[in-house]
């Protein structure tokens, strides 16, 4: 028998939620793998130490945002000869934040992973998570491409400013797989981003850990834990010791090693958060 | 292992040998104390990661 079809996909459902939602301002994205699924277990430190994780697992937050703009997602309307207007399809759909300061650090990260594949994750003021329905699981909206938009120095009127767009992948299925979860704990105190940072070479056996831009000196914020847990967070080091009155770590190199952090997992097991080499 | 202060990365330490080891960290650590003192506090920490025999390691009695 061949097979047959119904009609379901196109059968107009007009009811609404018995408890509408307050949509409230979006504060960040979490941009993540394509397939991720927001976990329904999710807590406070579930999400922080996904934000260490090795990649591609890692989830990587974007905040915060101060003002939102839609571009496009318009349905085209058009008629069809001498006939009436019929809708060809959902224009393409670009979502563009602006965020609070200009950071150029993050701003380069995005430039540099302009076209690969992710999915982004919206969250708001009421720690609500914005995504697209698959299944029973929230997963993020698949986009072709995120990029940074800077003006990197002050005008006579504006300071230095940093947006982030989305560009959509499919807007119609944006509209028609909408779905969100509420979180009971705080999201944007849990999400953190990655600051790049690096050992560096002071002196004989003496070392620093900076910021890769800019330089700024992290040393005195993770210098005693770096030098006590020195096994399980340094790579090609026999010895480690801290000093608070000069600010910097005396590490002895092993034979065969250079001196490095461990991945961002590791530093996450010993309490070292929000940094990676 | 934490020793006086500094924190000894036992897996490369022993790979050194302990005359190594003793010799390159006498110029590093505890700058405050005499080569005498230094060199003498390096080998009771080397013995303690890497016992003579008959005895337990420091980090075996940890996980003990």
């Amino acid at each position: 028998m061949r097979s047959i079809r119904n009609c379901k996909r196109g059968e107009l459902n007009t009811g609404k939620s018995k408890c509408p939602l307050d949509f409230a301002n979006i504060l960040g994205a979490v941009v993540v793998k394509p397939g991720y699924e927001w976990p329904s277990d999710a807590t406070a430190e579930s999400i922080r130490e996904a934000c260490h994780a090795d990649r591609p697992e890692r989830i990587m937050p974007i905040m915060t945002f101060v003002e939102y703009a839609k571009d496009g997602g318009e349905p085209n309307v058009n008629s069809v000869g001498y006939g009436g207007k019929q809708v060809t399809n959902i224009g393409a759909r670009t979502d563009t934040f602006t965020l609070d300061k200009f950071y150029p650090d993050l701003a380069a990260s995005l430039s540099k992973g302009m076209n690969m594949p992710y999915e982004v994750f919206y969250f708001d003021e009421n720690n609500v998570v914005y995504g697209r329905r698959s299944g029973d699981k929230l997963r993020g909206f698949p986009i072709t491409t995120l990029y940074p938009t800077v003006t990197p120095h002050p005008t006579s009127g504006n300071p230095a400013t940093l947006t982030v767009s989305f560009a959509f992948e499919n807007a119609r299925d944006a509209i028609e797989e909408f779905d969100f979860v509420e979180s009971d704990f705080n999201l944007k105190d849990s999400l953190v981003g990655l600051t790049a940072v690096e050992l560096v070479s002071t002196g004989t056996n003496k070392y620093k850990i900076i910021e890769k831009v800019g330089g700024y000196d992290l040393t005195s914020k993770f210098g005693s834990i770096i030098a006590e847990d020195a096994t399980d967070v340094l790579n090609g080091v026999t010895s480690a010791t801290y000093s608070s009155a000069t600010e910097e770590l005396t590490i002895t190199a092993s034979s065969d090693g250079t001196p490095s952090l461990k991945t961002p997992a590791e530093l996450f097991e010993a309490g070292i958060e929000g940094i990676m080499a | 292992m934490n020793f006086e202060g500094v924190t000894f990365v036992e897996s490369e330490c022993v790979k050194m040998g302990k005359a190594k080891f003793v010799k390159e960290l006498s110029a590093v650590h505890w700058l405050d104390r005499t080569l005498d003192e230094r060199k003498q506090m390096l080998a009771d920490a080397y013995d303690m990661m890497s016992p003579p025999k008959g005895k337990t390691s420091a980090s075996k009695e940890e996980k003990e």
